[in-house]
């Protein structure tokens, strides 16, 4: 047994799962009150992964205002589904208002497919890129009469190994093809710098622990385990966050309401409750749960950003949310952490089981079918428990 | 209840809404030879079709500039045989569905002459009834999947198939790159499952040890650092992806940056042959080797240097591979077109005329000649590697696969 391997999988197994929960939290949320399936929330996801990236690429503001921006662009993004799409068709069929959700879904990946068509990534290093039409000359070193030992193209990226003084910055460059980068000088004013994502977030937290790990061909294997601080950070702020949802559901006057309106809501607004605006206030909670889901993604992978990014997730959290029983909390934790061991733990093992199980199917690969394998452990838990793991016949709340 | 039942329910409503009778476009275009197939009489109609977004949107692009520039430079040149050129240039996102609701948009276009396109070998496949029953020529500049040309006459293409580059990938691993066990990582689509199987089936013929397959569906590598640890745990030599750019540089950086694993050489097909690879992938992307039908090297041809610097200057970046392919195709149906017309059928039987390096066109890429199947023989595959952020060429260049 391979314990090296084994953790790995355990963190990739809590890290997706993390992800999962915080998008499942906003469907159960939505469906506890008003009994709507918002399949516009995958959406809400993409486009937190989206303005971070934009904010923190492109405008380059730090990761502590990029956050909660994030958070409060899409819980207005939320607020807007909910006037706009749902509100409307409060008094119609569930139908109707489902149906406007697949189609607000629609709508707003293509809108945001005519903005931004391509991928985007997240830059993982502080970079340099060469502006203009003309090519630069780079310096061996920073000083008065110094010789110009390259010219660089326009449109060149490379990372910053020193800020230098001010004129200059040095960059990490390679001279001659085959030949290791050195550092050399670019006049600042030449050069574009893109601040990445602290290089903290990579390394390890635990270093570089080494488990043997024996094979055949190599009686000596070892398996290397290191946990980057990413995959912690994202536990931890899922963690904090899913906690604070509970503390505002339980502990708040809001919260009150909130669960009022999931119980009845006629009795509850009989009783002084603005139904509409806890409406409003669960959508708005539930986007900004799914914008920091966003943001973890993009901290986490750094790349595949694009329209249709949110679809996959969306429809496993939604799975996860069921799984967990819809309505609950602690279920769509629950429902996402399973689904997020599920698919990481097939991904990881499938084949080796499969194999070991079954010598015939040597020749064949199961590690693809950790989608389908998520569905059929929801399947499973549904047929021996409809209501969800945590759900009871005729309660759904909040 | 999800979105997957609406997209056979759309493709069902425009092949009811836009549906000619099939046998207008054979017969008007017998009884008038010389453009028979543009009623106008004006202008000639080519359609080119890939994935303008999505996750291979950047290859989308590379295509649309390629096709766009011919356009221009076209029509400069006072068009075919008089004639003003037309592009439509159709987006397939990249998804097979959304080929088959393209394809018909097409097909149903009678002043069309013909298709440059689809690029995802699933696109193309997914397209080619559609294009088959109508009888237009279906012309890829990117499918390599070992089937696509051999099961429709109306499907050729202008580079070599995955059968020429599976055994290619497992021989330069081998013999290249010193591998002694390798781990295929496919994309699970026509394209990534039929290269992969390509693959396997030559290593087990050189005896080249499949250490194991880890796959993933394209759009849903949620999570790449899984995928990393799974191939990491099959301790291979040689990682050789068989997939496209976008899945190959996360898997890589997820590799790299978050396993930390620096000693394993990535091996990508030509999916991943896109500058976005290395935008996405960033430093981390250096070293990976990928597998080219083309690559514009310092002694390129007098064609690929014109063809290089108008694009340049009318872009202000380089081609890629994709561009010039697409180019290349325009080009070939150009020619085509000026010799027998923009009669749909009498481009095929020309098209399936060029059997030799004689009869084959000439363009930036090289000779293009089809075998009897569409196929097309004469451009063996090469490597390059990514080298400070850049593509070069391999040393060695390629090793032999006959």
């Amino acid at each position: 047994m391979d314990w090296g391997y084994f953790l790995k999988t355990l963190c990739n197994a809590l890290s997706e799962g993390s992800v999962y929960a915080l998008i499942a939290v906003g469907y159960t949320m939505v469906y506890g009150i008003i009994k709507l399936i918002n399949f516009a929330h995958g959406e809400v996801y993409m486009i937190g992964a989206m303005t971070s990236v934009w904010l923190f690429v492109g405008h380059q503001l730090p990761l502590v205002v990029v956050v909660p921006l994030c958070m409060l662009i899409c819980a207005a993004l939320g607020l807007f589904l909910d006037t706009v799409a749902y509100k409307p068709l409060r008094g119609s069929t569930r139908l109707a208002a489902l149906i406007t959700a697949i189609g607000m879904s629609l709508i707003l990946q293509g809108i945001v497919q005519l903005i931004t068509p391509n991928f985007h990534a997240l830059p993982v290093d502080t970079t340099a890129t060469v502006l203009g039409q003309d090519k630069v000359e780079a310096l061996a070193e920073p000083r008065a009469g110094a010789e110009v030992v390259a010219k660089l193209r326009p449109d060149q990226t490379r990372p910053i190994t020193e800020a230098g003084d001010g004129a200059f910055v040095g960059v990490s460059w390679r001279l001659k093809p085959g030949t290791d980068p050195v550092t050399v000088w670019l006049p600042r004013e030449a050069v574009r710098i893109e601040r990445g994502l602290p290089e903290v977030l990579d390394r390890s937290v635990v270093g570089e622990v080494e488990f043997s790990a024996p094979s055949e061909d190599d009686p000596a294997g070892v398996s290397v385990f290191r946990l980057p601080f990413k995959d912690v950070l994202t536990w931890i702020t899922a963690l904090a966050m899913m906690g604070g949802l509970h503390l505002l559901v339980q502990r708040t006057k809001i919260g009150k309401a909130m669960r009022a309106c999931a119980l009845d809501q006629t009795t509850a607004a009989l009783m002084g409750v603005n139904v509409n605006r806890v409406i409003a206030f669960t959508f708005m909670v539930g986007s900004a749960m799914a914008a920091v889901a966003g943001i973890l993604y993009s901290i986490k992978v750094g790349g595949g950003i694009y329209f249709r990014m949110g679809y996959y997730p969306g429809v496993i959290a939604f799975a996860a949310a069921v799984l967990g029983g819809i309505g609950h909390l602690k279920g769509a934790l629950l429902g996402a952490m399973l689904l997020g061991f599920a698919s990481s733990f097939w991904q990881g093992y499938a084949n080796w089981g499969f194999h070991s199980l079954v010598p015939s199917s040597t020749t064949k690969d199961f590690s693809p079918y950790s989608f389908a394998f998520c569905f059929l452990v929801m399947i499973v838990v549904i047929v021996f428990r409809p209501y969800g793991l945590l759900g009871r016949a005729g309660a759904d709340r909040a | 209840m999800n979105r997957w039942y609406l997209a056979p329910l759309m493709a069902l409503g425009l092949t009811l809404c836009g549906c000619p009778t099939p046998t207008d476009s054979g017969g008007g275009g017998g009884t008038t030879p010389d453009g028979g197939g543009a009623p106008s009489g004006e202008t000639l109609r080519i359609a080119v079709a890939g994935p303008l977004t999505g996750d291979s949107a950047d290859i989308g692009a590379s295509i649309k500039k390629a096709a766009q520039l011919w356009e221009k430079q076209t029509n400069a040149e006072g068009g075919i045989g008089g004639k003003k050129v037309e592009l439509s240039i159709e987006d397939d996102k990249g998804l097979p569905n959304e080929a088959t609701n393209v394809a018909t948009k097409i097909a149903s276009d009678e002043g069309i002459a013909l298709v440059v396109g689809h690029f995802n070998s699933s696109c193309t496949k997914a397209a080619r009834a559609t294009y088959e029953r109508t009888g237009i020529v279906e012309f890829t500049p990117g499918s390599t999947n070992v089937t696509i040309c051999k099961e429709s006459p109306w499907t050729f293409r202008n580079l070599y198939h995955d059968g020429t580059q599976g055994i290619f990938m497992a021989r330069y691993a081998q013999k290249a790159l010193g591998a002694k066990s390798v781990s295929l990582v496919y994309e699970k689509d026509e394209y990534g499952t039929g290269l992969k199987e390509s693959v396997a089936a030559e290593c087990a013929e050189i005896g080249l040890t499949i250490a194991g397959e880890a796959g993933y569906q394209r759009g849903r590598l949620g999570d790449p650092k899984q995928l990393a640890t799974t191939v990491q745990g099959q301790k291979p030599d040689v990682i050789i992806i068989c997939g496209l750019y976008s899945g190959a540089a996360l898997l890589t950086k997820a590799i790299r940056n978050d396993l930390n694993w620096t000693d394993v050489k990535i091996f990508g097909s030509d999916g991943v042959m896109n500058g976005a690879l290395v935008d996405t992938a960033g430093e981390t992307a250096e070293g990976i080797m990928v597998v080219t039908p083309f690559f514009f090297s310092d002694s390129a041809s007098d064609e690929a240097k014109a063809f290089r610097e108008a694009f340049r200057k009318e872009y202000g970046s380089d081609p890629d591979t994709w561009a010039a392919l697409t180019y290349d195709a325009l080009g070939m149906a150009a020619k085509g077109i000026a010799e027998v017309g923009a009669d749909r059928k009498a481009l095929r039987d020309w098209l399936a005329g060029c059997t030799s390096k004689d009869k084959g066109y000439t363009g930036v890429t090289g000779v293009t000649y089809f075998d009897e199947n569409g196929d097309c023989p004469g451009k063996p595959p090469m490597v390059v590697v990514v080298n400070n952020g850049e593509f070069q060429a391999a040393d060695p260049p390629s090793v032999p696969v006959d």
